[in-house]
């Protein structure tokens, strides 16, 4: 479909590469291009260094873990409007709770949503709210294929709980730490409900992801042809990402 | 050792409650008076369940939120029934009957698996409006029912089970279909029961391809409902009572949670290959 000019039961005519040439040749495209890779370049360290962070101190038994890890998985479950919703209230310049929380303490509030910079970042907070529990799962069946044995040869030797986490947790952990990068990276790439209920793909157009652009060309202005065009695009950024996942995977 | 413990804990403690604060001032605030958050309150003066009651007898811009809780029951009854009936079988076929074509058939479908959704997004809406499916519940509900995931992950469970137990209820006289019916659905209980919950929790929090396939409030699914809802909420209707109907409708699948903890994480692991 993205060689054609296509319309709903319009008349679909073949058009090669026309669809690619004005997508080219189109600054939102790149615009959107950027602000994609921006927000990846947010999320998936945050979310990767959270989750694993999370999971570690998860990993061991506490009294209350069981509350714990379900209060981390928990937000799972919670679908993309209402986790929007419930991030953009908390954050909101006026009546959300952080702001109030940040000014009662001396620091200066943020009108988080409304500053380019800052509204990837909200955006990546949400996205992060949602699917960290999956990644801490992932890590958590990571850590316990570690050896115990491991640990306590190093107590041994007198290491620290910081040496610990350094020298055998994280390099132990490699394989995993990949999955999670490569997952969170295809996530990032279709990124899309927490950018359309929070920002729309303001302020300036900083937030419109290419999946958002897709979303206005196909199903605002009915330009199929060049909406699917879009989507190839993101399809082949993604599938270059899992190409790189398997060959280094091989290579473990 | 105890300090070190308690350090942990405190931690913990810590980032879950930042972790738990969005969804726990979003039940708190759904029951609280509208003035209380135009005033900027940090919590409510009284708590009232008068948000709940708006939201359940009245329409908010010709949204209602009892008619979308319904569309999304409908929805996910469906899905589910229909995702079981489909990859059941299929998963079966693939792990214990040799056919020919059977590998080519199954790379087809993992490599489909891996595709983004976001690809077949717009020949989908094409072929929906094609068939006028555009804005009915039988376009939301069709194009999720070829989710092949199920067949992956139960297929692996099927190739787990020993063989002996096939060819002991064959010994005993049992029939092709007898054997699946009979000896291999009830063992792969644990299985179908994740991959039931897993149906429903993604039948019921789709967002995209019911936003794009909807665009009348009577037909919409509860997250493009609360969507919709969100947007001008300012001038037209109490942020409370967008949080009512948010809390409302996130309630079944929370609990789900809640209940179903076990499978769902089980389900989660890189071992069982979903995702």
């Amino acid at each position: 479909m993205s060689l054609f000019d296509w319309g709903i039961f319009g008349p679909n005519e073949f058009v090669g590469m026309d669809n690619y040439r004005s997508l080219v040749g189109d600054d939102r495209f790149w615009r959107a291009m950027r602000a994609t890779f921006s927000f990846a370049l947010i999320y998936v360290p945050l979310i990767v260094c959270v989750s694993l962070l999370i999971a570690v101190l998860l990993h061991r038994k506490l009294p209350g873990i069981e509350i714990f890890r379900t209060a981390f998985v928990l937000p799972i479950v919670i679908n993309v409007a209402v986790a929007a919703i419930a991030i953009q209230w908390t954050i909101d310049p006026e009546i959300g709770i952080l702001n109030r929380i940040l000014t009662s303490i001396g620091l200066p509030g943020q009108a988080w949503l409304s500053q380019p910079g800052w509204a990837l970042f909200a955006i990546s907070l949400v996205t992060m709210w949602i699917n960290s529990g999956f990644m801490i799962v992932i890590f958590l069946t990571g850590l316990e294929n570690i050896p115990d044995e491991l640990y306590e040869a190093a107590r041994l030797d007198g290491s620290t709980s910081l040496q610990d986490l350094l020298y055998i947790t994280v390099p132990l952990l490699k394989p995993i730490t990949l999955l999670v990068t490569v997952l969170s990276l295809i996530h990032a790439f279709q990124v899309f409900g927490e950018v359309l209920i929070m920002t729309e793909g303001g302020p300036y157009g900083s937030t419109t992801v290419l999946t958002l652009l897709l979303y206005e060309e196909g199903f605002k202005k009915f330009a199929l042809g060049r909406a699917a065009a879009i989507g190839t695009v993101i399809t082949l950024i993604i599938a270059a990402l899992s190409f790189i996942q398997f060959r280094v995977f091989r290579e473990q | 050792m105890k300090s070190v413990w308690s350090l942990r804990w405190l931690i913990l403690f810590v980032i879950a409650a930042f972790w738990i604060l969005p969804l726990a001032a979003v039940i708190l605030y759904s029951f609280a008076p509208n003035t209380d958050i135009v005033l900027g309150r940090l919590l409510p003066s009284t708590l009232t369940l008068e948000n709940y009651a708006a939201v359940l007898t009245q329409d908010v811009r010709g949204v209602s939120i009892s008619g979308a809780i319904i569309n999304s029951a409908i929805i996910m009854v469906i899905q589910v029934v229909g995702i079981l009936l489909l990859d059941i079988p299929a998963a079966y076929a693939f792990a214990r009957v040799r056919f020919p074509g059977q590998d080519l058939l199954f790379y087809t479908i993992l490599i489909s698996m891996m595709m983004p959704g976001i690809l077949e997004l717009i020949s989908l809406y094409d072929l929906m409006a094609n068939i006028g499916l555009v804005d009915t519940l039988a376009g939301v509900i069709l194009p999720g029912l070829p989710r092949v995931i199920g067949i992956f992950l139960l297929r692996q469970f099927f190739r787990g089970l020993p063989k002996e137990l096939e060819e002991a209820a064959r010994i005993d006289g049992a029939s092709d279909f007898q054997i699946f019916q009979r000896v291999m659905v009830p063992l792969a209980a644990p299985a179908i029961t994740t991959l039931t919950i897993i149906t429903a929790l993604y039948s019921w929090n789709n967002f995209l391809w019911p936003l794009v396939i909807t665009n009348s409030p009577g037909s919409m699914p509860v997250p493009v409902a609360i969507a919709y809802l969100n947007t001008d909420v300012r001038a037209v209707q109490g942020y409370t009572t967008v949080l009512a109907a948010s809390f409302l409708t996130c309630l079944p699948m929370i609990i789900l949670f809640l209940v179903a903890q076990r499978w769902i994480i089980s389900g989660m692991r890189p071992t069982s290959g979903i995702k």
